[in-house]
């Protein structure tokens, strides 16, 4: 109900297609310099202060906030973390565009905090900060719109899922796994999807923590390895070597008639288990030492193979990680994502590789976009990639017309 | 061309005995398949092979048994005997070697596995030489 004193609609208009910035920055020589370079690129520089004391008060101000703030990372009256803390609690909109003199290590921790708290980042600008390059990096700024106004559909219901269930309509897609050395497709990994009754596609994150919430994932899970299964024993008989990934909780795992029912799938088929791995994330992983042995050492007892998904993303004791029986790692996509240019996320993947390889299983580099990506991930180690640059996940019966289509079970990139 | 070598292939899947025969049909080889392990120290009893592929999860008689008589009873001593199995880790490896095995082939297949093993193993003189580049 705040009614704002800017009064008519057609200033208001004007506001809108007019690209305005604020500045925040410690120092004021540097702030007048950007201000300038600003105007002559186009913007409205419509405050420019250096306290976050007086951020505050632009914002109690009524004043329309702006598409882009510059910042510095230090102020008088505290930093940058405190100035996105002040962002976040009021669900502004603004981007938020670093530039200082600080470390490089500062500035890129500030902007990925500004990321992990949902406030959009402009852009960072090192030591020596000029004033025509922020100008320039800001030309080609899109606003995006504000979280908020984003319409998530919600969970399922527990009456929903069970219609799901009930009718067949949990399927996997599947995406493939590349084997760098020699090209070969050799595996798939399931991710599930389901139709609603509008035949409309339902994405697993409306899928898995309700499914979860509602004690029904086991039976979820089940209904995606038969098919996963059948897929499987389909392309052997077609004299394709491929095999599967199904992700699987811990829970489930922990539950003998879940995994006596995953064998009896198996077994129907004809299927050796090796053809299957099961993927549980390293958060999973991570639980209680005694359980987490037991349930992966019968898995693998079993014949099935054993993937740590999402590694990565837990704080893993790598102790504990050394003495589940796993075959595979698959390192977490947001390693991957951009790895060419960033020698921290190359340290990283090396480190996971060389682990792996180690360890004696296969390091699969998950979410590889681009060949850079893919050249990259090569040569520190991996021995394995999925992500779109191979292909999308794909309903079942695409993925075997994709997977005959290639001469020899090879994808050449 | 000299005659295509031949391979004993002893694993109770059958998915995986055929899907194996098309890929040694496919290097130049031939492949001989048979179920458990009686049947395989029978026949190599009587035949000669150049290569044998031994699943180690087997009912009955298990591959590694199957390799300590092949070794011992049979006297095969030079004989390449692969070990089919999906543990992958060197601490593994080592005790297949040291059960008597020559060489591991890991779990799931992989045509290109199974060239490299072909090649290692195959004799130079026989046909298996891969026919795919």
């Amino acid at each position: 109900m705040v009614e704002l004193d800017t009064g008519p609609d057609v200033v208001e208009s004007s506001v809108a297609a007019t690209r305005r910035a604020w500045l925040v920055m410690g120092g004021r020589e540097q702030a007048a310099a950007i201000g300038c370079a600003l105007r002559e690129g186009g913007w409205r520089v419509d405050a420019s202060v250096h306290t976050l004391a007086a951020v505050h008060t632009l914002l109690g101000s009524g004043l329309p906030p702006p598409q882009v703030i510059v910042s510095g990372v230090r102020f008088d009256d505290g930093d940058a973390m405190r100035l996105i803390r002040l962002l976040t609690r009021r669900q502004l909109g603004p981007a938020l565009f670093f530039a200082s003199h600080q470390q490089r290590a500062v500035i890129k921790a500030a902007a990925a905090m500004a990321a992990a708290c949902g406030v959009p980042v402009a852009g960072v600008a090192e030591q020596p900060v000029d004033p025509a390059a922020i100008a320039k990096a800001l030309a080609g700024h899109v606003t995006v719109s504000p979280p908020p106004k984003r319409r998530i559909a919600p969970p399922l219901e527990r009456a929903e899922l069970f219609e799901l269930i009930g009718r067949g309509a949990l399927h996997p897609w599947l995406q493939p796994k590349l084997r760098l050395a020699t090209g070969e497709v050799t595996g798939f990994e399931a991710l599930l999807r389901a139709h609603d009754a509008e035949g409309r596609l339902v994405m697993p994150d409306r899928l898995v923590g309700a499914l979860s919430q509602h004690g029904l994932l086991d039976q979820a899970t089940l209904q995606m390895a038969r098919q996963t299964v059948d897929f499987v024993a389909t392309c052997l008989g077609d004299g394709l070597a491929v095999s599967a990934s199904i992700n699987v909780s811990m829970q489930s795992l922990s539950s003998l008639a879940f995994c006596q029912e995953l064998e009896h799938t198996v077994a129907s088929a004809g299927l050796d288990p090796s053809w299957i791995t099961i993927e549980i994330t390293e958060t999973d992983a991570m639980a209680d030492l005694a359980t987490v042995i037991e349930n992966t050492a019968r898995i693998r007892m079993l014949g099935f193979n054993l993937s740590i998904d999402d590694f990565g993303t837990a704080y893993s004791s790598l102790m504990q990680l050394s003495q589940i029986p796993f075959s595979e790692l698959k390192i977490e996509r947001n390693f991957v994502a951009g790895i060419a240019g960033d020698p921290v996320r190359q340290a990283i993947v090396r480190s996971c590789a060389e682990l792996g390889a180690a360890l004696g299983l296969h390091v699969v580099a998950e979410g590889v976009e681009t060949r850079d990506e893919m050249a990259c991930v090569q040569r520190l180690g991996c021995s394995h990639v999925q992500g779109y640059l191979a292909s999308r996940p794909l309903p079942a019966q695409v993925a075997l017309q994709w997977l005959r289509e290639l001469p020899q079970g090879r994808l050449v990139l | 061309m000299s005659h295509p070598q031949r391979a004993l292939v002893v694993d109770d899947n059958a998915l995986n005995s055929r899907l194996v025969a098309v890929f040694l049909k496919r290097l130049g080889w031939t492949a001989q398949l048979v179920d458990n392990g009686d049947d395989a120290l029978a026949l190599l009893a009587r035949e000669t092979f150049e290569l044998v592929l031994l699943d180690l999860r087997m009912p009955h008689v298990d591959g590694v048994e199957v390799c300590r008589r092949i070794r011992g009873g049979l006297g095969l001593r030079a004989l390449p005997v692969i070990a089919y199995t999906a543990h992958s880790t060197p601490e593994e490896r080592q005790r297949m070697i040291d059960a008597g095995f020559s060489g591991l082939l890991v779990k799931p297949l992989s045509f290109f596995d199974l060239r490299e093993l072909c090649a290692e193993f195959g004799s130079p003189s026989g046909a298996a030489d891969p026919k795919v580049a």
